[in-house]
């Protein structure tokens, strides 16, 4: 028998290097903005998989990172489940036995050169948050989070709206490049009930940040809000062995920002594509106005089963976004559209041995986007867009049996398909990125109370592409476009290290975690770089500095 | 609705008091009787103090070593009852108290409120203010833990009808309650009872009333510049912070006798003081950051309470666009001392219901102190020299010694001082031709100077407001005619005047820009030589209770009058001597509850404001004709002669603002899981407010001829005497005068419907519909006035009958409340369903409009109508009427949502997360001729309460 789960062990183990959880996969939900890096903190994933404002039907396009550490001192063990693998509320009263709250107080800074053209040249920022779940009453439970955080930006790019890089095309910059300050708030929750038998579960939450710039000469005024809700609705059958759910979410919200320019200085690029946009000049009354509504749709299904121990969770959805962008206040029908659909399908797998004292886990993921923008004035797509994501990556904990040792590791890979063809400039992009990746990290008992970990991850990216010539295109093209389809098309390298301090002090741990991260360009890129192409250049370093404070109960039951 | 329709209802009432069960008083009432619980761990808490709130006669006790209390003599109803004790969050219930009999129902306080079974979110609303009948919005501090508010501005949007706002100082917030505004056009000078010293609901801060009668910080109707100021108009509610407030009632329908200077209801303020546990409360969102702190302990074995409260906000007004901040720094200091009774009680709570027994004297002493600054920088490269601030200081210490004396009489002494330092400065850039000017600060001739081109105008206001106020009360329970009865007679006097340096600038380059040669420049004024205001009031005031007996579904019922007179006198000058204007205010509320769930109820009542002393002193007019304007390329030859004129326009027979006021309503409350219905309909009408009276009048202009007009001399020319020829400019001195009537009617609703307890989900719903009619009473002269003064060839200019501006608006509010108790969790969300708003003129546009002409003899000739269409006055309908807005003019329907969260958390602290308008609604465009709404944008924050330690005394303790 030892003999079996070793074998199964180590498959497991092997497939986890080569697979990927949806929880490694999705980061914690608002980690879809160009300032995602310093803003959101590496808590683990599948904590927030039960979010209402995780991303519909969008696959932002990040700056490459290293691997995330499994953060041994912090971070609670995967769980396997509805609700942490296919993050079903309705999931809540079989998955959460125990309480857990804690908060963290963090700063970051990232600054470098190796940017892309709408990325800030640098970026700080202070985030508070707190987390928390717990049983409720007899067959309840409730989970929930709240963030908040103040960034600032120094020369924050020319573009207008918060996410410059996700799936749709149609964004809008301008031709200033001032400093910002964006405070973002999110809270957001869920409960779950058993009633007659079947889990119910409803989540809802909202995100807003508040976007302006700071000693404007050319003000920039921007907002957005995203709401969530979520309902969903699960049943366990042979005695829990089998689970099976469903669940239907909504994403809305809008994204409304204001420039007041200087009347003939300032001007307006709303980027359709490849083709260079009309250029509009901003006066300082009414200046320029653009707005997004958001309509977002996702329908989930989840089998699950628990078998030999491992417990395997397989969810499929199907998603749809829908933006209608507005060029003024008073204008109604919208100008623009974009309208995504997708699948997103996955699977994951835990298996606990507590006799060797590891934890494993794995999984696979495979999202899809088929996305179309569209242009009030032209009949027909001006942009098509198709992304599709395979993931892979696993993770394995293993504890001395005397708790003094734990070692963490995670390996993972994506392979990214991303094309873009473009009807109106008549250009076509394709762009093919392997993402793999490695972390270990290290935990240690030095005293009875106080624990140290280190850890250091890799990341890197291989790509294949083929995209337009930009002697073929227009200025617009050259500024905004090209640099940034230049350093997805660059090989590249991540690593970053960590350090965590925990000292369990009156009930309660407490921690302090520090963190550095860099990505850069191979020396080929680099190269070309130097000989004047669009090609990546120089590093980007992500500090932060966090701390805070976890009280976690046992299970009640 | 008519205006019979109020005394219908209290025809009614009276009626079916006549001939209800004759039931001797001292035999109604029930007895409420249970179990303090500690809401955590269930426990009994001895020692806390349970009453019932409102209650005439009170009804109080205190729990016992078990937990039990024990409530006599109970009046029929929905009562409130309260529950405190120090180092746990009050408790508050509702519940329908029987005729006669025992009522069972335990109570539970907790250390972190969120987890009481039942939180309060919004304004209570069937509750009494205190010692008052008529219809009030009770909104206590478990309410106000739960609306995000900076000021006491913010939580009256707890009030039916109020729109939401935002949490933060963004401009000057004043109210006027049940009036809405009659204009949009903000430079309109009648738009918005809240903004018209002539209208009030005054704001009375623990017991003493605010004033902003002597607040001069205004350029009067003449002035060009905007200020940020509160002048003109109510309170700026800004200065107090919401976080000081322990309890706000604000009473919408007809006040007792004893709250004068007022006509749209009053506010009463308690704010924290007693014993409590010290709490810090940080806010944060994009705009707004916001700290207090606060905390009391009882001193000397319990006989003193001190306690202290600190709060500092800012509101950045505009960030990402420029850097305006308001800045608010407000603390307060109290201090309680009781003598000839037990100890303070471990209750704690409001200083006003610290113990079950009251003691033989208690003395109240109160120190607040506040700053509010609101900056305006420069922005160099978009707006050069525009620059405003203004900055109020302000300080109050009051006393009140309230001495039981024999029998149960009661002695209430007040007395406070209160003063401010407010300064206000505005400068811009301004950019005119060369204009004749003069500095002179007497009437006659001289020769004056030239102005023109680019150059920064500015302006300062320095005032110091003061108030003195004194007032003395007794109360007196009585049982009389089968009525028990709470007797209170009292005087008050107040004095308020300003010793301010005034307003001064620079006479060379004043603060105007369209100086026509016949307004004239404003001067400097001192306030210090502004005459005091000196008022006095006496009103006696019986509050009637009569129980009914027997039982069954219309059985044990009551009977509640308040009957009260009040006489206010305005003296003239500063002292108390000769009286000016009085005004005799009889006032009545009538309740009938033929069943403790159902209560009919009516009122009316003559109230009155004070004028202000902006309006009892204007500012003199100064006019400067033009006699030369001999304007040369070389400055040296350059001649200019004007004769200033000064006219006085203080009117000695300016009076008070008299209000008429009628409500009736109905009010259900089933005892079914707090479930209630509440509906008011009310009209009022305020006579003889204060407005501007314009009145006509002629300078006579001399022309001169020049004795060398020759260019190149490097002198200017001489005038030749006598004037060559004189003709007349016509003027208008606009003087106050008691010429406005405002008409306000509407329909205010409340329901609260059962939670729905497996969701743990309730639904409350408060809404009202107001039309407002704001009347001149005199005449319009309209925008052709200004040409005709000038230009002498133009014999005769029109005018009319002034308009009539209405306003109605409907709000409906909706609040989902989900709380979690096992969580220590509420969810509210609020979403306000504008209706129908919409502003209309009421006034003739037509060519035969006009009621009239004036010479230039400043003489009024009116014009028949039959008479207007006749060919000798044709040129009197040369000029359309314009400004005003026949059609109704408003904004399409629309809804917007608030939300906010609130979260226990360890060390029993409490984070809230708040959104203003969470899914940043824009608000519809324009349709056909409405106008577009516009929300606010849409505003999030947390907010996070941790206490600090445990109060000094019997925290906590068994």
């Amino acid at each position: 028998m030892t003999r079996v789960a070793t074998t199964v062990a180590a498959v497991a183990l092997l497939a986890s290097l080569a697979a990927a959880s949806r929880a490694a996969a999705q980061n914690e939900p608002g980690a879809t903005t160009a300032t995602d890096r310093v803003a959101n903190e590496t808590q683990a994933a599948w904590m927030f998989a039960w979010s209402p404002l995780r991303p519909i039907a969008d696959q932002p396009r990040h700056l490459l990172r290293a691997a995330p550490l499994l953060d041994l001192l912090i971070a609670p063990a995967p769980r396997a489940g509805l609700l942490w693998n296919a993050g079903l509320a309705a999931g809540l009263p079989d998955d959460v036995a125990d309480s857990r709250t804690e908060f963290r107080a963090s700063g970051a800074a990232d600054e470098g050169e190796y940017r892309r053209p709408l990325d800030p040249d640098g970026v700080a920022a202070q985030r508070l948050s707190g987390l928390g779940w717990r049983p409720l009453g007899s067959g309840g439970a409730a989970i929930g989070s709240a963030r908040v955080s103040s960034e600032t930006l120094d020369r924050a790019s020319n573009a207008d709206v918060l996410e410059p890089y996700g799936s749709s095309p149609l964004v809008a910059t301008d031709t200033t490049n001032p400093a910002m300050r964006r405070t973002r708030a999110a809270i957001e929750g869920a409960l779950g009930w058993r009633v007659l038998g079947f889990g119910v579960g409803l989540g809802a939450g909202v995100e807003a940040v508040d976007n302006d710039t700071r000693a404007p000469r050319v003000p920039r005024l921007g907002r957005a809000t995203s709401p969530g809700a979520s309902a969903s609705a699960s049943r366990t059958l042979f005695g829990g062995r089998v689970r099976l759910g469903a669940e239907a979410r909504w994403l809305g919200g809008n994204e409304t920002v204001t420039v007041i320019g200087q009347t003939g200085l300032t001007i307006a690029n709303q980027l359709e594509g490849y083709a260079d946009p009309d250029p509009r000049l901003v006066g300082n009354s009414p200046g320029y106005f653009r707005r997004a509504d958001r309509d977002a749709r996702a329908y989930t299904g989840v089998v699950g089963f628990t078998a030999l121990g491992v417990a395997v969770d397989g969810w499929a959805s199907r998603e749809r976004t829908r933006l209608d962008y507005f060029g003024a206040r008073q204008e109604n029908p919208p100008t623009d559209h974009w309208a995504a659909d997708g699948w997103d399908a996955g699977a994951a797998a835990r298996w606990a041995l507590p006799a060797h004292r590891l934890l494993v886990v794995a999984g696979v993921r495979r999202a899809s986007l088929d996305g179309t923008a569209m242009r009030s004035d032209l009949t027909g797509f001006i942009v098509r867009a198709r992304d599709h994501t395979l993931e892979l990556s696993g993770q394995a904990r293993w504890w001395s049996s005397d708790s003094t040792w734990g070692v963490g590791l995670v390996a993972q890979t994506a392979q990214e398909d991303r094309a873009r063809r473009d009807y109106v400039a008549e250009a076509y992009s394709s762009i093919t990125s392997w993402l793999p990746g490695a972390s270990l990290e290290v935990a240690r008992r030095i005293l009875p109370a106080t624990s140290v970990s280190v850890g250091a991850g890799l990341g890197r990216q291989y790509t294949s592409s083929q995209v337009p010539n930009p002697a073929n295109m227009g200025p617009v093209y050259g500024a905004l476009v090209a640099p940034e389809l230049a350093l997805y098309a660059a090989n590249a390298s991540a690593r970053s290290v960590g350090v965590t301090l925990r000292q369990e002090a009156r009930g309660a741990s407490w921690f302090v975690r520090g963190a550095w991260e860099s990505a850069s360009p191979d020396a080929a890129a680099a190269g070309a770089a130097a000989a004047g192409a669009y090609a990546p250049r120089g590093t980007r370093s992500l500090w932060s500095l966090g701390g805070g404070v976890i009280m976690a109960v046992g299970p009640r039951r | 609705m008519t205006e019979r329709l109020p005394l219908a209802a209290l025809s009614v009432a009276l009626g079916a008091a006549l001939v209800a069960s004759p039931a001797r008083a001292q035999q109604g009432g029930a007895t409420v009787t249970g179990i303090v619980r500690d809401a955590a761990t269930h426990a009994p808490v001895p020692g806390a103090l349970v009453l019932v709130e409102g209650a005439t006669p009170a009804a109080r006790a205190a729990s016992d070593s078990a937990g039990v209390y024990r409530l006599t003599r109970v009046p029929p109803g929905p009562q409130t009852i309260r529950v405190q004790r120090i180092g746990y969050a009050p408790g508050r219930v509702t519940v329908v108290v029987p005729g006669a009999g025992v009522l069972a129902r335990d109570l539970e306080v907790a250390v972190a409120p969120l987890r009481m079974q039942r939180v309060t979110v919004t304004a209570d609303p069937v509750g009494r203010a205190r010692g008052e009948l008529g219809t009030a919005s009770v909104i206590d501090r478990d309410a106000i833990v739960n609306q995000t508010a900076s000021s006491v501005a913010g939580l009256l949007e707890l009030v039916p009808g109020t729109p939401l706002a935002p949490p933060g100082l963004d401009g000057v917030q004043q109210t006027s309650l049940r009036s809405v505004p009659t204009s949009q056009d903000f430079t309109d000078p009648n738009p918005s009872a809240s903004r018209l010293a002539a209208f009030g609901t005054p704001i009375i801060l623990d017991g003493v009333p605010i004033s902003n009668n002597a607040n001069l910080q205004s350029l009067g109707p003449r002035g060009e510049f905007l200020l940020n100021t509160s002048a003109g108009g109510g309170v700026d509610l800004r200065r107090l912070p919401a976080s000081t407030v322990e309890r706000l009632e604000v009473v919408r329908g007809i006040p007792s006798a004893r709250y004068g200077d007022l006509t749209q209801g009053v506010i009463v303020v308690d704010t924290r003081a007693g014993a409590v546990r010290p709490l810090a409360t940080a806010r944060f969102d994009a705009r707004t950051g916001e700290a207090n702190a606060l905390g009391g302990w009882t001193l000397f074995g319990g006989r003193q309470v001190l306690s202290g409260n600190v709060d500092v906000a800012r509101t950045r007004l505009a960030p990402g666009l420029r850097e305006d901040a308001v800045t608010r720094v407000a603390f307060q200091v109290a201090h309680r001392a009781t003598l000839g009774a037990a100890a303070h009680s471990a209750a704690g709570g409001s200083v006003d219901d610290t113990a079950a027994t009251p003691p033989r004297l208690v003395l109240d002493t109160r120190l607040d102190a506040y700053s509010l600054r609101q900056d305006s920088p420069e922005r160099p490269t978009v707006d050069p020299g525009r620059v405003s601030w203004t900055r109020d200081y302000g300080g109050r210490l009051s006393e009140r010694a309230r001495l039981r004396l024999f029998g149960r009489t009661q002695l209430t002494v007040n007395g406070a001082l209160d003063r401010a330092t407010q300064d206000a400065f505005s400068q811009v850039q301004a950019v005119r031709g060369a204009l004749p000017f003069t500095d002179l600060l007497t009437e006659g001739r001289a020769i004056g100077h030239y102005i023109g081109g680019p150059y920064l105008a500015a302006v300062r206001l320095q005032g110091a407001p003061w108030l003195a106020y004194g007032r003395a009360e007794s109360e007196t329970p009585l049982a009389r005619f089968g009525f028990d009865q709470t007797l209170r007679a009292g005087a008050e006097l107040r004095r308020e005047w300003n010793d301010g340096p005034g307003y001064q600038f620079d006479v060379e380059f004043p603060p105007q820009t369209t100086f026509n040669g016949v307004q004239g420049f404003d001067r400097p004024r001192r306030y210090d030589a502004v005459p005091p205001l000196a008022a006095s009031a006496f009103y006696v005031d019986d509050r009637l209770v009569r129980p009914f007996g027997g039982t069954g579904l219309f059985g044990g019922g009551s009977l509640e009058m308040q009957a009260g007179l009040r006489a206010d006198l305005l003296h003239r000058g500063g002292s108390f001597g000769g009286v000016r204007d009085a005004v005799l205010q009889p006032r009545l509320n009538v309740q009938l509850a033929p069943a403790p769930w159902v209560r009919l109820r009516g009122g009316w009542g003559r109230t009155a404001k004070l004028p202000s002393l902006a309006d009892l002193y204007p500012a003199p007019q100064y006019f400067d004709v033009v006699n030369v304007n001999w304007y040369t390329p070389n400055p040296a030859e350059r001649l200019a002669v004007l004769t200033t004129s000064r006219r006085d326009p203080t009117n000695p027979d300016l009076g008070f603002s008299v209000a008429t006021k009628q409500e009736a309503g109905i009010e259900l409350t089933p005892g079914w899981r707090d479930a209630v219905l509440a509906v008011t309909v009310y009209r009022d009408r305020t006579a003889g407010a204060i407005g501007i009276h314009p009145v006509p009048g002629f300078l006579p202009r001399e022309h001169y001829q020049l004795s060398d007009s020759t260019l190149g001399t490097g002198v200017p020319p001489t005038i030749i005497e006598p004037a060559s020829s004189v003709d007349t400019v016509p003027y208008l001195l606009q003087q106050p005068a008691n010429n406005l009537a405002l008409r306000n009617h509407g329909l205010e609703a409340t329901l609260v419907l059962p939670e729905l307890s497996r969701v743990r989900t309730r639904l409350e719903v408060q809404g009202a519909m107001t039309w407002s009619r704001l009347e001149q009473h005199d005449l319009d002269f309209g925008r052709s006035f200004t040409a005709f003064q000038v230009d002498e060839r133009i014999p005769r200019a029109p005018y009319w009958d002034a308009v009539t501006r209405t306003g109605q608006r409907g709000i409906i509010t909706y609040r989902v409340i989900h709380h979690q108790p096992e969580l220590g969790l509420v969810v509210t969300a609020t979403i306000q369903q504008n209706l129908r708003e919409t502003h209309h003129d009421a006034g003739s546009t037509d060519s035969l409009a006009y009621a009239g002409y004036i010479t230039r003899a400043g003489v009024l000739v009116p014009v028949p109508a039959e008479q207007r269409a006749n060919p000798e006055y044709a040129d009197l309908r040369r000029e359309p009427r314009a400004g005003i807005f026949l059609q109704d003019v408003g904004p399409p329907n629309d809804w917007m949502m608030s939300l906010q969260v609130s979260k226990t958390i360890p060390l029993d602290g409490r984070l809230s997360f708040y959104a203003f308008n969470v899914l940043d609604r824009l608000g519809k465009f324009p349709t056909g001729l409405n106008q577009g709404r516009q929300y606010l944008p849409m505003r999030v924050g947390l907010e996070l309460s941790m206490p600090l330690g445990r109060a000094a005394g019997k925290e906590g303790g068994a």
